[in-house]
């Protein structure tokens, strides 16, 4: 037979509480809420407050590896503890751990030698999307045959699902392929003026492939990927360069199976 | 790879009441070379909430070979949050794929007002989480369209407002809703052992309410300045006193599936399916007894 007792704290205050004591490091605020044993109270809340941390922190590095290879495993998870503090899990997927990080790096490392840092978590992060993004088969370029060249201008190409673009002040291509873990500590030093890098991240069935894109190409991919019409990312790439072939640009990003489909307004 | 043909779905495969292995990314290719004698295979829910990409692609390779079951951890059921509706819609499209077998969840909370834990938190044990976990467990059903399994965690701590035993509470939850039982016999011991009560006890007042599979795993035993507290750590072998308790749950229960969690310091394929021949072996001692 059970018994049923009137509780003082309501289920929904119960847990505030102990979310709160334990993120934050509060046991004490929690003393009167957990049964009284040899044990003492904290040492028992200590567990929570490990296996949420310790979860944090490896999804984190697991997210991070070129991150936590330059600037090690130390920094990583003194940094992965401040930023647990700014941006806690907000998801019971521990995938989207590393989603605030990048700008949580824009913020703190800002005008210091390691403010690259931020592009390298941004690329790290596109990586980790591209992963688990979806699949759609490439787009033949013949099919454009069946629309009226009077169209053109209102062609809207939609990108492939699993493609994200990342541009960086810093050479973060080079860094990333420096860092992986066949290549790691056998390339010369990069320098962090080597200039710009834009980068395109895509998955090819089960391959995800990382590629440097000329400043054009790039523009009119990304005006793609905003949804810009095809006169209105010809605007863009020629904005970025110039003298820019726009009609061979085009037929390179769809030869690089980047396009997947397209409309015309 | 190349683009797939159109696929034929098999249909959805019962788990056989024998021993099965958690699935971990690290095996997948072990897997599908060896094709080892195991009987079925578990997958964390969260590990395949992938539009596409190879994770997907290896389920789909898997479930040709070996019946599959989905065990989520990141639901936080027991949250006092209105459930994560994307959560749910991510989890019956994975359904939808992988056809399991079986679907569990935990017998926890891991969240509130927005923020998790990315844990198995333990719940007071009232009249109010009593009520609360029926009516999600209800509203989680529904939306699946099928029996959820719930299972009991480890726990480090007990609430003082805790009023039910836990095992009673369980076994009305799984009254109340129809869900079915997922016994961890793992963490009944490293929970008895925490705070004190009698591991056969929780098992025998479960055992009738339906328990549809057991989980067997490794804990770690961490020394305290007074005392010792034992960790649900699946890092390594299950121990004797959680074989002995196991023989304990399928006499009371009969032959089950049953799954052995690995899930860190992941060891190679070989010992995991040999703890899982290990498994095999109690049942059918267990059988024989029986005849």
């Amino acid at each position: 037979m059970l018994t049923w007792s009137t509780n003082v704290t309501s289920l929904r205050e119960l847990q505030v509480a102990f979310l709160d004591g334990t993120l934050h490091g509060y046991p004490a605020q929690l003393a009167s809420l957990i049964a009284a044993t040899e044990l003492p109270r904290e040492a028992r809340i200590a567990i929570y407050a490990n296996n949420a941390r310790e979860g944090f922190l490896s999804a984190l590095a697991a997210t991070f590896p070129v991150i936590e290879r330059l600037a090690g495993q130390d920094w990583l998870r003194q940094t992965g503890r401040d930023y647990m503090r700014r941006h806690p899990s907000r998801s019971g997927n521990l995938h989207f751990v590393g989603e605030r990080f990048a700008a949580f790096l824009d913020d703190t490392m800002r005008g210091t030698h390691y403010e690259y840092f931020a592009d390298v978590a941004r690329l790290e992060w596109a990586y980790q999307e591209v992963l688990v993004a979806a699949d759609h088969p490439s787009f033949e370029i013949s099919a454009l045959s069946s629309v009226s060249p009077d169209d053109y201008d209102s062609l809207i190409f939609r990108v492939h699902p699993a493609l994200r673009l990342v541009e960086s002040r810093y050479p973060v291509l080079a860094i990333w392929k420096a860092n992986q873990p066949e290549t790691a500590g056998m390339t010369p030093s990069i320098s962090l003026d080597a200039g710009a890098s834009r980068v395109l991240i895509i998955r090819r069935e089960d391959h995800v492939e990382l590629r440097e894109l000329g400043a054009a190409a790039f523009a009119l991919l990304a005006a793609f990927a905003r949804g810009a019409t095809l006169a209105g990312a010809f605007e863009q790439a020629g904005g970025a360069d110039e003298g820019a072939d726009l009609a061979a640009l085009l037929g390179h990003i769809v030869k690089l199976q980047t396009l997947v489909d397209f409309e015309t307004r | 790879m190349s683009p797939s043909p159109p696929r034929v779905v098999p249909a959805q495969r019962p788990i056989p009441a024998r021993a099965g292995i958690g699935l971990r990314a690290r095996h997948h290719d072990d897997l599908l070379r060896e094709r080892p004698d195991i009987g079925w295979l578990e997958a964390h829910s969260e590990n395949y909430f992938a539009d596409g990409g190879a994770q997907i692609e290896y389920l789909l390779k898997l479930r040709e070979l070996y019946p599959l079951s989905l065990h989520g951890v990141g639901l936080s059921l027991g949250s006092t949050d209105a459930l994560d509706r994307e959560h749910l819609w991510r989890l019956k499209r994975l359904m939808h794929l992988a056809e399991p077998g079986l679907v569990s969840e935990h017998l926890c909370w891991g969240s509130v007002d927005g923020t998790f834990a990315n844990d198995l938190l333990p719940l007071p044990y009232t009249e109010e989480a009593l009520r609360h976990m029926i009516r999600r467990v209800d509203e989680i059903q529904d939306f699946l369209g099928r029996q959820l399994l719930i299972e009991n965690v480890s726990s480090y701590l007990q609430f003082e407002c805790s009023d039910i035993p836990e095992w009673e509470f369980l076994a009305a939850l799984a009254f109340a809703s129809g869900c079915g039982v997922l016994l961890d016999v793992n963490n009944i011991y490293v929970s008895s052992r925490n705070h004190g009560f009698d591991a056969r006890k929780f098992i025998s007042h479960v055992a009738p309410v339906g328990v549809h599979e057991i989980h067997l795993a490794g804990h770690t035993v961490k020394p305290l300045e007074r005392g010792e507290i034992l960790i649900d750590t699946h890092s390594g072998p299950v121990c004797d006193a959680v074989w002995d308790l196991y023989d304990f749950a399928i006499e009371r229960c009969g032959r089950v599936p049953t799954l052995i969690e690995w899930d860190a310091e992941i060891p190679a394929l070989d010992v995991l399916v040999a703890e899982a021949a290990r498994a095999d072996a109690h049942m059918e001692h267990q059988r024989d007894i029986a005849a």
